[in-house]
């Protein structure tokens, strides 16, 4: 038996285990799409390093891993943690992928407003909840979304009514808690020590997969702005495999702002679905600091003519990182335009990817296509593979593509140590430097200065000799 | 007080190679402190060179002489530490420093220096009150303070910038490296106005120019002429006219013999 299949029954019997534990079972048509993807999961099986989706990026580490689904009878509790500092008046929060009712804010909604917890929806609202799951491309872009489908617990779900416009911004925090990850007896790592490299959860142990599902519905006219932020403020190992449908329907306009920070030992999937139809406006900002592994999926999809679709990105990995960023962009209709610029840092033997690909289909005339990516690199033992693809097969098109993979200019470096800046705080300058141009894109102060912050933070931990030229 | 003790700066047979072509070849110099010192001379002759080696910039070879600041080795010294001891190179060139903000680094780089020589660093609202009182000496606008450093800027408000930084850090020691270079004759005006707004008994300048029209507005006390990668003559200011009568040819062609 090989390695491949052993890991497929892992998830099998831990899909099993599952079996009428998931919420929803009152909704037929939820279980009959939750059978399929199942199905179509145990048959497509995992990836390999020959499926050019996952060239890349190694997903054995993460196979190799025992996950479980977080005890959903345990009351979700945290103490008062910094992610909470400076957020939105209006916030929903998870602790393991759990509602956290006593951490959300969402009374005295404005009217035409809802959110709600999955869960909720499914209890109050599954006419809501299968208008847009059936509308949404989803589905299985690839193998993980078909497992999030299967096992997701809960999530968000924010749907605006038409032409209603939602001023303040909303926010979805994922939290992930201490216990997160728990050893078996005489598998408990020292005090203060970290958990060694490849550990693997012992007979007993557990590290949780957490699945949020978020479903976001903006009818005609509607307009709002949404913060996602994933956030683990330990050590531990755990699996957040998070799908997040978007549908904006005409001339609704979404800012997505997206910042995650989950702790430097998680692994981590966001696969988000953006549908436009005419005139509709998505301006999408994704900052990823954290992750052991964390691969990041935008699949956009213009179905109305006149739409525009704005991406920004910034990742920056240490030592033993992985950052991926897949861009799927469909141009299917004429006039629409899409714009994406991705920036990453990468220190020590950090990873990244980058796979940007934009379809222009032969009667997307006047479709508008910008794609960048530039990496600044900050030490030799630093990877990444970069890859941005135009496919154009309309004729009528303003199209182009670029990426650069560069070093700090001396020239910077000197004109700022001859001010009498240090070296290493030079560097840090020209870093956050090199980043304002992601940062800037955000229009919500506090998650600007949040991000930062934590990007400054991530930069000053670092010994001076790892940023080497 | 002894002579020692007033020297500011000095150089002693300095030789310096780029890319292995020797530039400077035995220059001496001294400067003390209050002095404001004109180096000219014609293209190529290694002005430029002499104000980087001094800051500490890569690709500079030195070959043999050294260099004291103030009695210590500058060769023993990073690039921050020599400016942590009081020099300023006001660049040529100065470089553009996309996304980062001009207020940050100004504040970065005058706490950077306050730390470094044992001084608290200021708070937000002093630092505000001092940059708001600087920039009035080189009459900029302070919509400039909330750009990146230099991005996007003409030549002559990168130059007056370059005096913006002078102001704020107050070295003891400022090397302007032909800061005219680029201007018109109203920018070289602000930005001589601003340099002369900072002469002071404490502080000692190197003037590096080709021309002689910024030394209409600065005056400097000494004139060297650099030609051949050593000074060839110095004088006081009247050799400046001289030098603009005559040209450096002459001079070149005694260093030469």
């Amino acid at each position: 038996m090989n390695a491949v299949t052993t890991t497929l029954e892992k998830y099998q019997q831990l899909i099993e285990s599952q079996q009428g534990r998931l919420p929803g079972a009152q909704l037929p048509w939820l279980q009959s799409r939750r059978q399929q993807a199942a199905q179509r999961f145990l048959k497509a099986g995992f990836p390999t390093r020959k499926s050019e989706l996952w060239r890349y990026t190694n997903v054995d580490s993460l196979l190799n891993k025992d996950f479980v689904p977080p005890a959903q009878d345990k009351a979700a509790t945290l103490a008062d943690t910094a992610a909470l500092v400076g957020s939105q008046n209006r916030r929903i929060v998870f602790i393991n992928g759990k509602y956290s009712e006593q951490l959300s804010r969402l009374r005295d909604l404005p009217k035409g407003v809802y959110i709600a917890s999955v869960q909720q929806a499914m209890a109050e609202r599954g006419d809501l909840l299968q208008k847009i799951l059936e509308k949404s491309p989803t589905g299985n872009f690839h193998v993980f979304n078909d497992l999030n489908t299967v096992l997701f617990h809960d999530g968000m779900v924010f749907y605006v009514e038409e032409n209603v416009e939602l001023a303040e911004p909303v926010e979805v925090i994922y939290l992930t808690s201490e216990d997160s990850q728990t050893f078996a007896e005489g598998s408990q790592p020292a005090e203060g020590s970290q958990p060694a490299e490849g550990t693997q959860a012992a007979e007993g142990s557990h590290a949780y997969v957490i699945s949020p599902r978020n479903l976001v519905w903006l009818e005609a006219g509607a307009s709002a702005t949404l913060i996602e932020r994933y956030v683990g403020e330990h050590d531990n190992t755990y699996f957040t495999n998070g799908l997040s449908e978007i549908v904006l329907n005409t001339e609704a306009k979404l800012e997505h702002y997206r910042l995650q920070e989950e702790s430097l030992a998680a692994y981590h999937i966001s696969t988000l679905f953006v549908h436009h139809e005419a005139q509709s406006q998505y301006k999408g900002n994704t900052i990823v600091l954290g992750g052991k592994w964390s691969r990041t999926d935008y699949n956009v999809d213009f179905q109305g003519e006149q739409a525009q679709n704005r991406l920004d990105g910034l990742y920056l990995v240490k030592d033993k990182q992985l950052a991926d960023i897949h861009l799927n962009v469909n141009h299917a209709v004429p006039k629409c335009s899409s714009e994406q610029d991705f920036r990453g840092i990468l220190l020590g033997a950090g990873r990244g990817v980058f796979d940007g690909l934009i379809n222009v289909a032969e009667q997307a005339q006047k479709t508008e296509a910008h794609l960048h990516n530039a990496n600044l690199m900050l030490s030799r033992s630093a990877e990444v593979d970069t890859k941005p693809q135009l496919l154009i097969y309309a004729d009528d098109v303003k199209c182009s593509h670029g990426t650069t993979v560069g070093q700090l200019e001396p020239e910077q470096l000197f004109y700022l140590r001859s001010r009498g800046i240090s070296e290493t705080e030079a560097k840090k300058m020209l870093c956050v430097g090199f980043a304002q141009a992601v940062l800037e894109q955000c229009s919500v102060g506090e998650l600007r200065t949040r991000a930062e912050e934590a990007l400054s933070e991530s930069l000053r931990n670092l010994p001076a000799a790892t940023i080497e030229l | 007080m002894s002579s020692i003790e007033q020297t500011m700066l000095s150089i002693q047979n300095l030789c310096v190679s780029v890319e292995g072509k020797p530039i400077l070849k035995g220059l001496d110099l001294e400067i003390k402190a209050g002095e404001v010192h004109a180096i000219m001379g014609p293209n190529g002759a290694g002005k430029s060179t002499l104000a980087n080696v001094l800051a500490g910039r890569e690709g500079y070879e030195v070959t043999d002489g050294k260099i004291l600041f103030a009695g210590e080795d500058i060769f023993e010294l990073e690039i921050e530490e020599r400016a942590h001891r009081g020099l300023f190179l006001a660049m040529q060139y100065p470089v553009e420093l996309p996304g980062v903000n001009n207020t940050n680094f100004l504040r970065s780089a005058l706490n950077a220096n306050r730390v470094a020589r044992g001084e608290p660093e200021l708070d937000a609202v002093s630092f505000l009150k001092l940059v708001r009182e600087k920039i009035k000496l080189v009459d900029m606008d302070e919509k400039f303070l909330k750009r990146s450093v230099n991005a996007g800027f003409s030549g002559g408000e990168k130059k007056r910038n370059e005096i913006l930084q002078m102001a704020m850090l107050e070295p003891t020691l400022a090397v302007l490296d032909e800061t005219d270079s680029g201007l018109d004759i109203d920018a070289m005006r602000i930005v001589a106005n601003g340099v002369n707004g900072l002469r002071s008994p404490d502080r000692a300048m190197i003037v590096v120019t080709h021309y002689q029209r910024l030394l209409d507005y600065i005056e400097p006390d000494f004139v060297h002429v650099l030609a051949g990668g050593r000074i060839v003559r110095s004088g006081d200011k009247s050799l400046v006219a001289e030098l603009e009568e005559k040209g450096y040819g002459w001079l070149e062609k005694e260093a030469a013999a």
